[in-house]
């Protein structure tokens, strides 16, 4: 695994996404994230539900609009999608969604599918579809899946598909969002093996957005963890699991059970998410924190650096400087 | 005397191509205040088991066997019969709590029905009960609660509900499916620890199938692994996860990611387990197993006993420490 | 958890259910008679013969009408005139609809709620009414009567269509296909199309006996089809002033009546193919 040190490839500063609830308010689902990507690395990001990771990814790639911020991918900026085609440079950006029975037209050819991004760029039809069963292959599906339908493979296949739907382009980045989670046991194992070979044969960036804790830090190079809009931490993986400063993170350590049979109840998080309309002031863990103090409740802490390690949290933030 | 012996039970479900045989043979006890883990893949039949403690299998099933739970016997019981004992003294609990609840009635109604039609008490005395057990399964404001809808508490809080639900009646047996598979992980240890309380200060038997060893790890004091429809080992849980003497068990413990080994890549069981209805008369995990030889699949396994009541279901012979057949 | 297996092959094709068999037989039998009429008709529609109104007989099976035309062989030359008519009908007022209903519900905002609010507002006439004022202020002559029709029906492909392009727009697939550089046309026609073909034909198949009506009732008020054509329903109109002349009204209604039922028996079953519960129970 080579990292590219220099430019990120990727890169989110100060990102505020917002949307629209049926009941016509408006929640901030991201506030304020800065995160880079480097080719050749794998980014997990983790969070439990409501702490804004499927968007954070979603946006990144600009299926959905931010309300502030900027977002970078190969020093260009990412606009949202529009009516227009998607500009040429952006189509290198790639997304993987979640659900693998929804992000597969279920009433063309799984052939038409793969060869659209070539076929967009104007690429012969001969050659596309030549080039759509070397993806095929590549996945390790059969050229025989060119004429077929989705309805005839399995969860796992139409997972590794949609990725293949998704390299046609030769993509430099892709977001996967939880790209495993709707999947049994086996065909966990197999796509997320799939996905680092790729990564490490295309030299790709990968963000991995999972809320499975220890396939994460089994396949990702660096770690983010997200709670309620706010990236609380960002460390190397194993220096994350081995080391954990913010207390939140420590919590989502604490609370996966371990199979060694030692009957160790893993530790609960009182309390509950908050309300993502009314976000706690200062900081946003403060209420659940076991170490919070009362200046958490009035400042909100910054995402700071120390070497490798970044995280929000006032405590820890003062230690350092 | 246990309060739970299943001896020999076996279900056939209705296909199109006839009869197959969802639960194949199954025999394990349970004592009062234990937590059983059911192990096991989709298509194990673990849900199947628990529904059959219940009598909600499809009307075509064909049970047979013994169930024995407190002395009676369950397995031919009408649904009249079956009545009296869901709810009351088994219950169950299920792993989306959103589709347990009705979104349409308030938690009070919700909890206070069955109460009122077991106990034969009081619409005002079964209020007073439910406002009692969702204080203790720690729902906030209990009182606000009672009135408002499955779809204003959060999916931790909905499977709390639930869990004070299927006690309401104070049942002796508890079922739970999956319970915390859909829930991350912070709530999902309040979900474990609860039910690790309720067990203590209720004398409380469950039943836990899941399919994820940590959660069985940290709550289950014994632990029936199965495959196919069958049993494949079953044991303490400290003994089976720290010594696993079946191929399969030591299969899935093995496709647990491990950051340990250096490598990012995960492991997996190759292969898949059989259709419904078509295991071997033999072992069923034999065509996956690194360990198999031809004979694996022709003869009925029968059990061997280990130290300390670990029973397993291998031909060839125990695994040892070291992950190697001796 | 198995793989899932390649489609099973399937026990009994929906195509074999008795409605579907008998719709397709009438609908094959009308086509069959409307293209090989010249040859099938005993005689011709138009030659008159004064003051010869017979009853049903061994001569003129379907008895001969006010001006001594045999109406068999009317009736049969009238399947080039109505069925042809109401195809087109439909495939007009398709089209029309769906595309309206495309832009709506594709583009949104002002375009979708001008475009809806002009549907709502045909949708709000009785059909039979507007088509009458449309057809009447155009001139009384067939082709103004299938126009008056179409913009009588397009409004319910309209709605349909826009429904459909609402539930699918923001599908993860077409997300995928415009990650992948679709443009607009792409996605409505590559993307888009095939989910609303399928109950887009079912509710033609189904509207095709409805326009069929609409036609013959605008031929049976003076709207449509003029004598001396051969029209179903201008054949009902004028048989409905001589009742005790029963064959007059009663041969061209039952064609009417058979051909409506063929397309509603068709139109069910191309519904229960395209949803997906009932065409699997009616695969098994």
């Amino acid at each position: 695994m080579t990292l590219n040190n220099a430019l990120p490839i990727l890169e989110l500063s100060d990102v505020t996404v917002k949307y629209r609830r049926p009941d016509r308010k408006f929640i901030t689902a991201v506030a304020g994230v800065n995160l880079s990507l480097h080719s050749g690395e794998i980014l997990g990001l983790v969070g439990e539900s409501g702490c804004g990771k499927s968007t954070l990814g979603k946006a990144a790639v600009g299926i959905l609009p931010i309300a502030s911020g900027e977002i970078q991918f190969e020093s260009q900026k990412v606009e949202p999608l529009s009516r227009k085609s998607r500009p040429l440079n952006l189509r290198k950006l790639q997304l993987i969604f979640q659900d693998p029975y929804s992000s597969l037209n279920p009433r063309r050819k799984i052939g038409d599918q793969l060869a659209d991004g070539l076929l967009n760029l104007g690429m012969k039809e001969d050659e596309a579809y030549e080039k759509s069963s070397a993806l095929l292959e590549r996945v390790g599906l059969s050229k025989s899946a060119l004429t077929r339908y989705t309805h005839q493979f399995s969860g796992g296949q139409r997972q590794r598909i949609a990725i293949a739907r998704a390299l046609s382009l030769e993509p430099r980045v892709i977001v996967a969002d939880e790209p495993i989670s709707a999947l049994d046991a086996s065909a966990q194992a197999q796509v997320a093996n799939l996905l680092v070979e790729l990564v490490e044969e295309f030299g790709m960036g990968m963000i991995f957005i999972s809320h499975d804790l220890s396939v994460v830090r089994q396949i990702s190079d660096r770690t983010a963890v997200m709670y309620l809009g706010k990236i609380v931490e960002i460390a190397p993986t194993e220096e994350l699991w081995s080391n954990p400063q913010h207390p939140y993170t420590k919590a989502l350590i604490a609370a996966i059970p371990k199979p060694d049979g030692k009957g160790f109840m893993p530790l609960e998080l009182p309390g509950d998410v908050p309300d993502p309309r009314l976000p706690p002031s200062g900081c946003r863990f403060h209420p659940r924190c076991p170490v919070a103090i009362s200046q958490c409740a009035i400042q909100e802490p910054q995402l700071v650096s120390i070497g490798q390690r970044a995280s929000s949290c006032l405590l820890i933030n003062e230690l350092h400087s | 005397m246990s309060l739970l012996e299943v001896k020999d039970l076996k279900v056939q479900l209705l296909t199109k191509g006839g009869y197959a045989t969802a639960i194949d043979g199954l025999s394990f006890t349970l004592d009062s205040g234990e937590i059983l883990g059911i192990a096991g893949e989709s298509g194990s039949g673990k849900t199947m088991t628990a529904l059959s403690l219940l009598g909600l299998l499809p009307a075509h099933a064909k049970v047979s066997g013994s169930i024995l739970f407190n002395s009676r016997e369950l397995v031919g019981l009408n649904n009249k019969e079956w009545h009296r004992i869901r709810g009351q003294e088994i219950a169950m609990i299920f792993q989306d709590p959103m589709t347990s609840l009705h979104p349409m009635l308030t938690v009070k109604v919700q909890m206070t029905e069955h109460m009122i039609y077991h106990l034969g008490i009081t619409e005002a005395q079964a209020i007073k009960v439910a406002e009692e057990l969702l204080a203790d399964v720690r729902i906030p404001d209990p009182g606000k609660a009672l009135n408002a809808y499955a779809g204003q508490f959060s999916g931790g809080m909905r499977q709390r509900i639930c869990i004070a639900m299927a006690l309401a009646c104070n049942p002796k047996l508890l079922l739970a499916d999956e319970p915390s598979t859909a829930l991350d992980v912070t709530v999902q240890a309040g979900i474990l620890t609860l039910l690790n309380r309720l067990r203590s200060e209720r004398n409380l038997s469950i039943m836990f199938i899941t399919h994820d060893l940590g959660v069985l790890s940290s709550l289950t004091d014994r632990l029936l692994v199965m495959y196919a429809g069958r049993e494949v080992e079953s044991g303490k849980t400290k003994t089976i996860l720290q010594n696993p003497l079946h191929p399969y068990t030591r299969g899935i413990l093995d496709s647990l990611p491990d950051s340990d080994s250096g490598e990012k890549a995960l492991k997996s069981i190759a292969g898949f387990p059989p259709e419904l209805g078509k295991q071997p008369v033999g072992c069923a995990f034999s065509e996956r197993c690194p360990y198999a030889v031809a004979t694996c699949s022709v003869h009925k396994i029968s059990p061997t006993i280990a130290t300390d009541n670990h029973r397993y279901f291998c031909p060839v012979g125990p695994l040892s420490e070291a992950g190697i057949k001796s | 958890m198995s793989e899932e297996a390649a489609s099973r092959k399937a026990g009994k094709s929906p195509w074999r259910q008795p409605l579907a068999i008998v719709g397709i037989s009438i609908l094959g039998i009308w086509i069959l008679l409307a293209i090989f009429a010249s040859f099938i008709a005993p005689a011709d529609p138009l030659v008159q013969k004064f003051s010869e109104l017979k009853p049903p007989n061994m001569h003129n099976l379907f008895g001969t009408d006010t001006v001594g035309r045999d109406v068999l062989s009317r009736v049969i030359y009238g399947a080039r005139i109505t069925l042809p008519l109401s195809i087109l009908l439909v495939a007009l007022s398709m089209l029309v609809g769906s595309i309206i209903g495309a832009i709506a519900g594709y583009f949104g905002g002002w375009v979708d709620s001008t475009l809806m609010r002009f549907t709502d507002m045909v949708l709000a006439f009785p059909g039979i009414i507007l088509a009458m004022a449309v057809a009447a202020a155009l001139g009384p002559q067939l082709r103004n009567a299938v126009l008056a029709i179409v913009l009588v029906a397009w409004p319910t492909y309209a709605r349909l269509v826009r429904g459909l392009i609402l539930s699918s727009k923001n599908s993860d697939y077409v997300t995928s296909s415009r990650l992948l550089g679709a443009s607009t046309w792409r996605t409505l026609f590559v993307d888009l199309r095939p989910n609303i073909s399928g109950p887009v034909f079912v509710l033609a198949a189904l509207e095709a006996g409805n326009g069929m009506l609409l036609l013959s009732g605008l031929s049976f008020l003076g709207l449509g089809a003029q004598p001396p054509s051969a029209e179903w329903g201008a054949m009902v109109s004028a048989g409905a002033n001589n009742f005790d002349k029963w064959w007059l009204a009663v041969f061209p209604g039952l064609a009417i009546l058979t051909a409506v039922l063929a397309f509603n028996f068709l139109g069910d079953t191309l519904r229960d193919i395209l949803d997906p519960r009932t065409a699997k129970a009616l695969r098994e």
